[in-house]
């Protein structure tokens, strides 16, 4: 079967949806049914071609090929069944969540497009399917996080996302030139097979960047937090199996070019600055769905460390199991905002503990991203702990980050489960069905995940690393004191001591430190801007020669239109005369 | 059994001459509009059946049937059933269309399939007569450009048959294959004969300065002959110029080069220029229509199969997007919208238009990811990859400058305005939907259409 074609029941499903204003209420179910047909097909898919590299010709000229390549080898496939998993799931959501919104035909439209650039990205096999994946995500991502275009910061948020990720995209753009510059293809199998060299250290230090970015890395990890301007099922589906993954999923694929060109360790660096900056801004947030973005980084750059030291199986692991407890949790805070009329500040939010079908998937999830035993948060956790018990200081700061992801988790989870106090309205009977039965499929997936670590022998891509993952015991039971720690701080801080919010120490501001690196990013800017407007008499010299180009070039035209009178017997002048013009140009 | 299979094609040529003499006897407008719609169809799924087994055999020593002509037979029936379809809603009287049409049609088939000069010249004219009938039948108001026309298709037919009879000699055949054919040297005759050729058919393929006529004719003419005449009889009389001089003057390839690469800068500049300061529509896109013919002449100039390849496959696009445009300004001008500045809030009036407009317009201006992208891009490559780098960067220019009035009409569609929502006939639906899918499928997905064109134009290169 043609890979491609799993993509198209999503795809078409999305541009019919289209056809569904003033209809409704066929949107929802239309893209629902759309994505469970992509499911199963990838589902077919993955058992029919596995391990097929298929290419089909896009176009090809004077002598080269462009291919549109499509593989599913065994990490496309863990790709693309994560997806198929987790879109129906949010599609569910989103129709409750919907529901009573305008505009739900262009969210879902660009829910299902976004859906399926990141399946296109999945099965990508060479670097121009993989950009254009890559691309149409950052597009469509810009859309749905300024879903709400009219709000003060959505466009904001929007912008910063797309400026930051276009970053990557030139960078990426660079690597596809130098790569087919020097190897004269696209092709993931055949670069991996191509020798080392310096033109592939730079490409590669290229598409890292453009990794990071994606993928929030330090120094580009700000705009995940402010993304969260978009719709709640939108940072659910963005954070679980699209979008932020795909960083992480092409620095996998490529691991054993990252390795040729010596970045491991910068890999490592910007993987523990992230999951430690994540990690400390988690614990300070007071933004209910940002406290989980924030988590998403340091998830990310947990990833990042395990891969850079070269623990592959214990990433894709990890990679695995976040998904499902990221998607459940998001779920979980979009309906916990709904219950609290959509307020956002965590200190604001009541009750949770109320409504046991939202509560119970709840606490599940948080203890899975805890990484308690033997939910399957644990044992990615533990894996990449075991991967790195060879580096002390990568070891010493891990187990911290495990303090702190359970003290803030915890804390998310104590602070909106307390008693409503009597002025706030709080009312968990409006959510609608079908978010809170999303979360509770959810929860099922989460504690499912765990099995993903009995299945991880499979995960054999690249012939020449040595590919075990291991948990040993001594490393589970540091980490799982560590989390312990973690949940008996956050107990008293955030449980016991009723807590209002409002502390502001120097301390909070250390951890807290968003507003240092967005204030960062502004006077970078800022020193762009200057040098800018330096440089734009350049442009105004530039602006002014095709202006008065243009000018002339109207005036002749207008001279032109002149010449074409309406009177025939100037055409025929004309005919006669070309005819002598060509013949004395070939006499001369 | 194959042999009768073979026959296939004149057989439906005939069935569409019964088809237009029926019609005058029985005036079924329904009827007529079936049985051509019906023969088209039939002859499109011959054109496909022909290019996919790459079938190659003569027909009655009338027709030659090889790539080329099937690529012929695949571009000309489907832009056929394009026309016949919006003529059915665009003509009052839709009954004379149905008469002269399959008339036409016989012509504009005959061209692609033709195996002797004298053949191409009849099925010429057999196209060219009928619609300057038609465009006369419409009432008074288009008397001029039906004379226009039927004046510079005299001239042109004229100056055909002298050129013919000026390459007659050096073979004393008028076989295609035969007829001077790539005879070299430095052969005075031979090289008028060419000159001749391409002024004759270049009147009707609109290259400058043979084309002055057409901004008059393409405005002036009913609104539903408007996109055959850009989209159809242009184009056949491109396929003519190639078949001719592709195989019976191959031999003079430099001239080939110069006379086509000066023709097509002056052809883009005329028709860009021109384009620039037009303000009704209809004439904007008869001088865009052109500048493409300028950008066809770009790889008509590299006189290589790549080069080949590439016109074919602008040919192929440019049909169709010239068809679209046409179909929707002749739509939008019996609804009295004429101007540019009428087009402004066309957003408000139809989004379907709107949105297909601005396509069809982006496609025509080169932006990547629709058709008129990749002919360009195959234009201009094979004009590098034979040497003629300056055609490819003058080329280049011109679609720069191009866009200025493609822009101009597009944003002149969105720019807001109140106005109450239009109608559209499903005909002018279907249609404008047609082309659009053509214009995007192919954009992003070009692989099948550039093998066809290769197919062809290897195949012009390998007859003789």
């Amino acid at each position: 079967m043609l890979t491609l074609l799993i993509i198209l029941p999503l795809l078409a499903a999305s541009f019919l949806v289209l056809l569904t204003y003033g209809r409704e209420k066929y949107t929802g179910p239309l893209v629902l049914a759309g994505s469970l047909i992509t499911s199963l097909m990838i589902l077919y898919a993955s058992m029919s071609s596995f391990g097929k590299i298929q290419e089909l010709n896009w176009f090809g000229i004077s002598g080269y090929t462009i291919h549109i390549t499509t593989q599913l080898l065994p990490l496309n496939v863990i790709l693309s069944l994560l997806i198929g998993l987790i879109t129906p799931l949010i599609m569910f959501y989103s129709m409750g969540y919907m529901e009573y919104k305008t505009e739900r035909p262009r969210f879902f439209f660009e829910m299902g497009i976004f859906a399926s650039s990141m399946l296109l990205f999945a099965i990508a096999g060479n670097f121009i399917t993989m950009f254009i994946a890559w691309e149409m995500l950052g597009i469509t991502s810009y859309l749905l996080i300024g879903f709400w275009y009219k709000r003060e910061n959505a466009p904001y948020a929007a912008r910063k996302s797309i400026s930051t990720i276009i970053i990557g995209d030139f960078a990426m753009l660079a690597a596809m030139l130098i790569i087919w510059s020097s190897y004269h293809t696209f092709s993931f199998a055949s670069i991996l097979a191509s020798p080392s060299s310096l033109y592939l250290s730079i490409a590669m230090f290229m598409v890292l960047i453009a990794c990071f970015t994606k993928s929030a890395q330090f120094p580009f990890h700000e705009w995940l937090s402010d993304a969260m301007e978009g719709p709640t099922p939108v940072s659910a589906f963005l954070h679980s199996s699209t979008m932020v993954k795909a960083g992480v999923f092409l620095v996998l694929v490529l691991f054993p070019l990252f390795m040729k060109a010596g970045l491991s360790e910068l890999i490592l660096a910007i993987g523990i600055i992230s999951a430690v900056l994540g990690a400390s801004n988690a614990i300070s947030s007071h933004h209910v769905k940002k406290i989980l973005a924030y988590s998403t980084i340091e998830d990310l750059g947990l990833m990042f460390v395990a891969i850079g030291l070269h623990a592959i199986v214990a990433a894709v692991l990890f990679f695995i199991v976040q998904a499902f407890y990221k998607a459940l949790l998001f779920m979980s805070a979009g309906s916990i905002m709904r219950a609290n009329n959509e307020e956002e500040d965590i200190y604001k939010l009541y009750g949770s503990a109320k409504r046991k079908l939202l509560y119970i998937p709840t606490v599940i999830g948080v203890l899975s991203i805890a990484g308690i035993f033997p939910l399957s948060g644990f044992f990615g956790k533990a894996a990449i702990d075991t991967a790195a018990a060879s580096n002390a200081y990568a070891y010493i700061i891990l187990v911290i980050i495990d303090f702190a992801t359970s003290a803030y988790i915890f804390r998310w989870l104590f602070i909106h489960s307390r008693k409503p106090s009597k002025s706030a309205a709080v009312d968990y009977s409006k959510i609608p069905k079908s978010m809170v039965y999303a979360g509770v499929i959810a929860s099922i997936l989460v504690v499912l995940a765990a099995f993903a670590f009995f299945d991880m022998g499979s995960v054999q891509s690249y012939s020449d690393y040595s590919l075990s993952i291991s948990i040993s015991v001594i490393d589970s039971i540091i980490e799982t004191a560590a989390v312990a720690f973690g949940l008996v701080v956050s107990y008293l801080l955030f449980m016991k001591a009723k807590p209002t919010g409002e502390i502001r120490t120097k301390a909070y501001y250390i951890l807290f430190n968003s507003v240092a690196i967005n204030a960062a990013y502004l006077y970078i800017s800022k020193a762009v801007m200057y040098f800018a407007e330096g440089i734009s008499v350049i442009d105004e010299l530039i602006y002014g020669f095709f202006a008065s180009g243009g000018e002339g070039l109207l005036a002749i035209s207008d001279k032109l239109r002149k010449i074409v009178t309406g009177d025939s017997n100037n055409y025929l002048i004309a005919f006669v005369a070309g005819i002598i013009l060509i013949i004395l140009l070939l006499l001369v | 059994m194959l042999a009768i299979f073979n026959l296939a094609v004149p057989v439906l040529l005939v069935a569409l001459i019964v088809s237009g003499l029926a019609a005058t006897m029985h005036k079924s407008k329904k009827l007529s509009f079936a049985t051509n719609n019906a023969i088209f169809l039939l002859l499109l799924a011959l054109g496909i059946y022909y290019s996919v087994y790459g079938s190659s055999f003569n027909v009655l020593s009338l027709y030659h049937i090889y790539p080329f002509s099937s690529f012929t037979l695949v571009l000309f029936p489907l832009a056929l059933l394009l026309v016949n379809i919006a003529a059915y809603y665009v003509e009052d009287s839709y009954i004379k269309f149905g008469i002269m049409l399959p008339i036409i049609s016989v012509g504009v088939l005959s061209v692609g399939l033709a195996s002797s000069l004298l053949t191409i010249l009849v099925a010429i004219e057999l196209m060219t007569i009928p619609t300057i009938i038609l465009i006369a039948l419409n009432g008074k108001q288009y008397a001029e450009p039906a004379a226009k026309l039927f004046l510079m298709a005299a001239i042109s037919v004229a100056v055909f048959a002298f050129s013919i009879a000026l390459a007659f000699p050096y073979d004393s055949s008028l076989s295609l294959v035969r007829a001077a054919s790539g005879s070299t040297g430095t052969l005075y005759f031979l090289i008028l004969s060419m000159v001749l050729l391409v002024a004759s058919l270049g009147t009707e393929a609109a290259l400058f300065p043979f084309d002055l006529w057409i901004p008059d004719v393409y405005q002036g003419s009913p609104n539903s002959i408007s996109p055959m005449l850009a989209g159809i009889n242009k184009k056949v009389a491109f396929i003519a110029i190639i078949e001719i001089t592709f195989i019976v003057f191959i031999g003079q390839k430099a001239s080939l080069t110069l006379i086509f690469g000066a023709l097509a800068i002056l052809t883009m500049f005329f028709g860009n220029l021109g384009a620039m300061v037009q303000t009704n529509v209809k004439r904007m896109l008869a001088y865009s229509s052109i500048s493409q013919a300028g950008y066809i002449m770009v790889g008509l100039a590299a006189v290589s199969a790549f080069g080949l390849q590439a016109a074919l496959f602008q040919i192929f696009a440019h049909s169709f997007m010239i068809i679209g445009a046409f179909i929707i300004a002749g739509f939008l001008a019996m609804e009295g919208f004429m101007s540019i500045s009428d087009y402004s809030g066309l957003y408000k009036r139809s989004r379907f238009l709107a949105f297909s407009l601005t396509v069809i317009m982006l496609s025509m201006a080169g932006i990547p990811g629709l058709i008129g992208f990749v002919g360009k891009f195959l234009l201009f490559s094979s004009a590098i990859s034979s040497g003629l780098i300056a055609l490819a960067f003058i080329g280049i220019i011109n679609s720069f400058i191009s866009i200025y009035y493609y822009a101009r009409l597009i944003s002149n569609i969105y720019s807001s305005r109140d106005h109450k929502s239009m109608h559209v006939p499903r005909e002018i639906y279907f249609t404008v939907l047609l082309v659009v899918a053509i214009v995007v499928f192919f954009g992003l997905y070009p692989a099948p259409l550039m093998a066809l064109a290769s197919a062809a134009s290897s195949s012009i290169f390998s007859i003789i």
